[in-house]
This record gives C-alpha cells, structure tokens and sequence, in this order.
C-alpha cells in the first residue's frame, strides 16, 4: 500500500471542502483544506503536498500561479482539478495548462483514491511563468476522467490482506479489500472510460432513459427509439393490447400503439422495460434475487411519483425515473458477483458478502454508471447520495426527490417487497417524513398505491 | 534502531495512541494489569520512534486526533510499512463509512468506546497472545 500523502485540497465552497477532506482522510491520505490559492501561500504548516486537489474556479483563480511558486520552491506536487461538467468544460485548455487529472462532481471516495494512484504514478507538475502568462509542462502523462487506472500498488494490497490471518474479524476486513475491491476498481475503470459493458441493458434502451429523464418526453421520438428495439416494441405491443384496452381494435403498429398509450405511460413503460433489461441473469439463484430486485425498483418508483404527486411536485417524472435507476449500482455489484462464479443467493434473497458489497458500493457504482451513461447530474446524484440526502443542500428540488426516493423504498422494504434477508433501510421513515413536512404514513400509502398498481399488472 | 529483546517476564508490547487521557489511561492500566507492556502516546504524529525502531507487537489507535494526522493516515502508514503488526481501532461510534474504510487500510478490529475490558483484552489476546500474567490461564 502506498504510503500516506499530504493533500491541499483548493476548494471554495465549505461544504465540499469538508467532504472532499473526509473522503480524503477515509483514503488514509492528510487533507488540508484551504478556500482559495491566495490562502494557501499563507497556510500555517510547512509539510509539501504531495498533491493539490483544486476546484476549477480555485484553478481559475490563480492555481498555475501557486504550482509554480511551489515548483520554483523545489516541491514536486501533482494536479488534479474537481468540478461540474459545466466547470472543466474547457478541459483542453486546463490540460495544456498542465492539469494532469479532471474529477466530476459530486467526487465518491473511489474516483479520489483511483485519480490519486493514478498521478502518483506520473512525473510532477513542471511550471514556467513568463510575463503574466503561465505556461505549464507536465512532463508525465497527462489524464483525464477516464483514463484512470488503479496503480501498481493495487494487487499488492489485495495480495497482502489475503495473506492475512484468517480470524473472522480479518476475513470481514478482506470483503472489502479482495477480492470483489479489484473488480469493483476494475469496473469503475471501465465505467470512466466510458466503454463498459457490464449489463444487458442496449443501448437504445439506454438513450430511451436518457430522454425520459431530460423531461416530459416527446411521442414521435419516443417511438423514433422504440422502433429501434424489438425486446420494447414487443413490449408497447403487448401493452397497448393489453386487457386494459378491451373491446378496442388490436393494432399491430408501434404509432398507432403510442397514439393509445399516450407518452406519459409510453415513456413510462419504456423505462419500465429498459431497466427490466438490466435485471436479467442466468442461474436460479441469481436470476430470483434480480426479479426480486427489479420488482423492488418499479415499485418504489411508482410510489415516489404518488408521493410527488400528492406534494404537488411539478417533477414527478423526473422523480419516476430518478427512482427507477437510483440503486442501478446494485445490478452491477450482483453480475460482479456472478461472474466470480460466486455462490448463488439462497432462496433468491442476497446474504452475506453480496449484501454487504452491494451496500458498500451500490452508490458509487451507480453514479459512475449513470455518469458514464451521460445522464444528467441530478440521476447522478440521486444514485449516489439516496442512502445521506441530508448531504444535499437541504430544501432544494433534487434534496426533496431524495427524501421522497428514500423514504418510498424504505417503506416498500417493510411491506415485503425486499431482496436481502437482512435489509436495513437508511434512512428512518421518520427522518424522511420530517425533512419534506410529510406524515409517516404518506410513504406508506404510496408503497400500498404501489402494491395495488403492481397487482394489476399480475391480473 | 535494533529490536528490543523481550524478557520471559515481559508480556507482548502494546503501542497505545489515544488523545484522551482518561481512556488513554483506563487502557494502559487494564493492559498492564493484564500482563501487557505498554508505551502510551497522545497522536499518532509521535509515533514516529516506535514505528522505526518495530519494536511493538500491536497498536491500538483512535481515529481522529485533534492535531496531525488522523487514525486512517495511521493505519495507512502502518499498512505502507509492511510490518504485519495487528491495528486495532478504539474509538468513539463511528459512521459505517468510516468502520469500512478502518478495514481497508487494515485495521485488525474495530472497537468502540465505552471500554469493555473483556471484549477488548479478548480480541487483543486473539491477536498477540496472552500478556504475561494471563499465560496459561484459560488455554
């Protein structure tokens, strides 16, 4: 394992800073945080960072400046930069600058200790500044998001907790070290690369999702995609006459079908289907737990939207397919599993080492997929902050979906329809009714409103 | 620095980092009385000596320190050193983030306080063996 490095962490808003600094230190690294470059020429402590983590404003406001003074010192620091989308839009320019790794936000502490090991192993930052117009080198290899691997020190730690003792409390520590850590660093990889294909989601299905969630999607694109896919074809066929519509003509014609359903509930039951894609896997065992699972997610994201509708949400199909994909990590730890040719779940319910790794990395996980996907941030974030939303900034629209995800998949687990034999549900009903002004059994007559829907698919 | 050799007498060697003196205390009085030798630090950052010198058969540490670095910098540091010595955390209830990333730095065990001196003196026992005036005793 390498040995801990001091990071100065540039980061001007106090909320992120303090998070950034506790995924830091959770990474076993020291964080010192500073608001600004100006404050960090006048920081007490005179230990040399190993690495600066700047927020691209903090690099706007004069970071090329500060590495410089730094580099001119004799320190031999690395560069990473976090931001929006929006904020390293202008990648290009940072990299010829010399930032030699970019972060989306909101940052997980995977991304941190992958993009650590990664700079570690390049050459430090090298600064000229001529005439108020800095001039970067950096002589390693320049990364980027996607480019992050995990460093040579990686099987060695995995190999080195498995040569430990084999007491319980040590084989407790080895879930999350080896083996399903290497693959989970491996699948994130390939998820910054933007390359994974690590479900049996296609995608047609995907860029479907991806216009739902953008809005109240429109007809004719809507069918535009479906006619690309004959799994949700089929699907709009079959539905359309369904024995909902009895005693109306049989249309064979996936326009004719949309007409019919209309684009509320064809969106919906695009989104239904794709997702249904994702939950699929060969094997009794495995297959159970992931019908389980995929019955678990339509539920709650049908109760979410009850439950925005009787808040008088404005987005309540955001709020739909916010919940549909909020534990999307959970499918990818579980084919994790099943191609380490694992045990399969007993009686379709997941137990044990699968339970735990899905509960440790589900969220991360997700958000890496649904960002690779191109999804936009605030799936991203829901995915990963559905378990704490008291980490978004209390009051606004994507803290309020959040609460209303949580707190419906919470009452959902406690009227049976779970997937884990021990499934404890964060956060508590109570907390979640309280921060949306909400009554406790609100979330659970949208999880019965739910239940009876589900009902009338069976029938 | 060389290894210190032990004497029969002596019982393993606990490095114990604690900022707070009254449990700092309570362990160090309950290792001793149970036969352990023990070196008590208030952080980690003061470790320094006792690490180079590998003269130590366990640590036991807190995870944040009010000044220098925390409990998981240690742990890292102690993983980096390849030194195969058992780390265990005491410390106040933690977050579950917080008890996963202890593991995968390597701690050997996650205790928190209130101090229970069986569980803690058992799962010490399990990781070094008996102190000295424990030798034999329920083998």
């Amino acid at each position: 394992m390498r040995r801990p490095l001091t990071v100065l962490i540039l980061q001007e808003d106090e909320e992120r800073l303090n998070s950034h600094l506790a995924a830091t230190n959770r990474l076993g690294h020291f964080g010192v945080g500073v608001p600004g470059a100006e404050e960090a020429r006048t920081r007490p402590g005179k230990e040399a960072p190993a690495i600066l983590l700047f927020s691209a404003r903090c690099w706007k406001d004069g970071g090329p400046q500060l590495v410089a003074r730094l580099v001119d010192r004799g320190q031999q620091p690395r560069v990473l930069v976090v931001g929006t989308k929006r904020a390293l839009r202008k990648s290009d320019d940072m990299r010829e600058e010399g930032v030699q790794g970019m972060l989306l936000e909101p940052l997980s502490e995977v991304e941190l200790g992958l993009a650590i090991d990664e700079v570690m192993t390049q050459s430090p930052a090298e600064v000229t500044v001529e005439d108020d117009t800095v001039r970067r080198r950096a002589r390693g290899r320049k990364i980027t998001p996607v480019q992050v691997s995990e460093g040579p020190n990686g099987t060695g730690q995995a190999a080195s907790v498995e040569d430990a003792a084999s007491s319980d409390i040590k084989h407790q520590a080895r879930r999350d070290d080896s083996p399903i850590r290497e693959q989970v660093v491996e699948l994130a990889q390939k998820l910054r690369r933007g390359g994974a294909r690590v479900s049996n989601i296609s995608p047609v299905a995907m860029e479907l999702q991806a216009l739902c969630a953008d809005g109240a999607p429109n007809l004719k694109a809507l069918i535009e995609k479906m006619e690309q896919d004959p799994n949700l074809a089929a699907a709009t066929l079959r539905s359309a006459n369904s024995v909902a519509y009895r005693g109306m003509p049989q249309v064979l014609d996936l326009r004719a079908a949309g007409r019919r359903l209309g684009s509320r509930r064809l969106g919906e039951l695009a989104q239904m289907e794709s997702v249904k894609s994702a939950y699929k896997a060969k094997g009794k065992g495995w297959s159970k737990l992931m019908t389980s699972m995929w019955r678990n997610t339509v539920l709650t994201a049908h109760a979410s939207r009850q439950f925005a509708e009787w808040q008088e949400d404005p987005n309540s199909g955001e709020v739909y397919s916010m919940a549909l994909l909020h534990n999307i990590g959970e499918v990818l730890i579980v084919d994790l599993h099943r191609r380490m040719e694992n045990e399969p779940p007993q009686d379709g319910f997941a137990d044990g080492t699968l339970a735990h790794d899905m509960e440790a990395h589900h969220g991360a996980m997700g958000a890496l997929l649904l960002k690779s996907w191109k999804f936009p941030p605030s799936l991203v974030s829901i995915a990963y902050y559905h378990h704490d939303p008291a980490q978004l900034p209390h009051g606004t629209p994507l803290a309020r979906h959040a609460w209303m995800i949580a707190g419906c998949y919470n009452a959902i687990v406690s009227g049976g329809a779970t997937y884990r034999k021990e499934h404890k549900t964060q956060p508590e009903l109570q907390t979640a009714a309280m921060a949306l002004g909400a009554k406790v059994d609100d979330f659970r007559k949208a999880a019965a409103a739910s239940a009876v829907w589900w009902k009338s698919l069976e029938d | 620095m060389a290894e210190r050799p032990k004497t029969s007498s002596e019982g393993p060697r606990i490095l114990v980092v604690q900022e707070d003196t009254a449990v700092r205390r309570s362990v160090t009085k309950l290792l001793q009385a149970a036969g352990y030798t023990v070196d008590a630090i208030v952080r980690y950052a003061n470790a320094q000596q006792f690490l180079d010198s590998n003269d130590f058969d366990a640590v036991v540490l807190d995870l944040i320190y009010h000044e220098g670095p925390s409990g998981f910098v240690g742990l890292r540091d102690l993983a980096s050193r390849d030194l195969n010595k058992p780390a265990l955390v005491l410390t106040e209830d933690r977050a579950p983030e917080d008890v996963i990333a202890a593991f995968r730095l390597g701690a050997s065990d996650f205790l928190t306080l209130p101090l229970r001196p069986a569980e803690f003196l058992a799962v010490l026992r399990r990781e070094v063996g008996p102190g000295a005036s424990q030798e034999g005793s329920d083998d």
